[in-house]
């Protein structure tokens, strides 16, 4: 587990596997998004620095590599290049106001989720993919991906709603056959 | 805040937040409730794992050949020469002036420089410093306040943290968030057995329905 290495032994060469897989990738992210060959570059220094300072606080029960990846790198491009902020919150935060029962995913562990989010994705009809795409990889407003694909707003918004639900009762199926597997604490 | 919310953030404003698209006080709005919603943490779970699962199916791009060498330079310099790490939130305050009623872990960073200006009979409010595109302030309202009938031109999001109101069509207590866009009209009106504390964010200035405050709004900002 390269980032539990990095976070106990500070190894430096787990550190450089995951940037050689992952830097190539969140450049391509932060490109997208806008930002000039040298501001992506600047971003990956800054998204590393924060993934090498903040390795101790993964924890991989509750997301994959690339979902914390993701998180950090999208509050960093904001802090940076929009010079606001994102208002960051961790959904596994203890500090949180408790659940009553076990939170529907939790029983999910985090590989299976990023497995089953991404046969959902692949399963989506082209246009709800696309609305998810332009709303994540082109972090755009709802009213401005109406705009660019001539739709109207309720459209957009109702292409998003159909493409989260089916994502997530995805996460759904697959906790029952958690279930099924004694997986339930 | 300990009983659950009956009203959430729609899904398209928690996949609009964990796409980084929202407005910093649009953020931190939707940080507050789903700070204080077991369900919608769970929902912001799997909007996460799009985001990754977006990431790894993303063309690689080349990166530069001395990226990685820079990078190990500064893990080796003192911590001190690079901007300092945002911490995580872990901040528990109350609101200023209402030591009884506990802020929403993501709200405490925003609390310091509070001052709560009158802006009429039994409201007051206090003005967050948020950049971007949205608006946000608290609001103190007293029991049984009456708001002026108003609608947006852009997205009305109004949580409560403590006591609750009814505007017409529903009741919002601790943790309820309403969601509001520019076809709603709506006049808030605050519940009698205590004052109301809620966090309100807009896009754009309130269209009141009476002409005298369209007249005063220049002075109170609303």
């Amino acid at each position: 587990m390269l980032v539990r290495c990095v976070a106990e032994s500070q190894d430096r060469a787990a550190f450089a596997r995951l940037f050689q897989h992952f830097a190539p990738r969140l450049k391509s992210y932060m490109r997208r998004l806008g930002a000039s060959e040298g501001e992506a570059e600047e971003l990956l220094q800054d998204t590393f620095l924060a993934v090498w300072r903040k390795a101790s606080s993964f924890n991989p029960e509750a997301a994959s590599v690339s979902t914390w990846l993701f998180a950090i790198a999208r509050n960093r491009r904001i802090d940076v290049l929009r010079r606001t902020r994102h208002v960051d919150i961790q959904p596994d935060d203890p500090d949180l106001s408790p659940a009553p029962a076990p939170m529907a995913d939790d029983v999910v562990n985090a590989g299976q989720r990023d497995r089953l989010v991404r046969q959902a994705m692949a399963d989506l009809p082209v246009e709800q993919a696309e609305v998810i795409r332009l709303s994540f990889y082109e972090s755009l407003s709802h009213a401005e991906i109406a705009e660019m694909l001539g739709l109207p707003l309720g459209t957009v918004k109702s292409r998003l709603r159909l493409a989260f639900n089916r994502v997530r009762s995805a996460l759904e199926i697959g906790r029952a056959e958690g279930e099924g597997h004694g997986d339930l604490i | 805040m300990n009983k659950q919310p009956n009203h959430h953030i729609s899904d398209e404003l928690l996949l609009a937040y964990a796409a980084g698209s929202l407005a910093e006080a649009q953020s931190l709005i939707a940080a507050c409730h789903i700070a204080s919603c077991p369900d919608c943490r769970a929902k912001l779970k799997a909007a996460d794992s799009l985001g990754g699962a977006l990431l790894d199916n993303l063309p690689p791009e080349p990166v530069s050949p001395g990226s990685l060498e820079a990078l190990f330079a500064r893990l080796d310099a003192p911590a001190a020469q690079d901007k300092p790490a945002t911490s995580p939130i872990r901040l528990v305050q109350t609101i200023p002036g209402v030591p009884e009623v506990t802020a929403p872990a993501p709200l405490a960073q925003y609390l310091g420089a509070l001052r709560w200006q009158r802006l009429g009979p039994g409201v007051q409010s206090y003005v967050l410093p948020t950049s971007g595109g949205a608006s946000a302030r608290l609001m103190r309202l007293a029991p049984g306040v009456r708001l002026p009938s108003h609608r947006h031109r852009g997205l009305e999001l109004t949580m409560v943290l403590a006591g609750g109101y009814h505007d017409g069509l529903a009741h919002y207590g601790p943790g309820d968030i309403s969601e509001l866009d520019e076809a709603h009209h709506h006049q808030p009106v605050v519940d009698r057995d205590g004052e109301c504390i809620a966090l309100a964010v807009t896009e754009k200035l309130a269209l009141y329905d009476r002409f005298v405050y369209r007249l005063i709004q220049p002075l109170i900002g609303l």
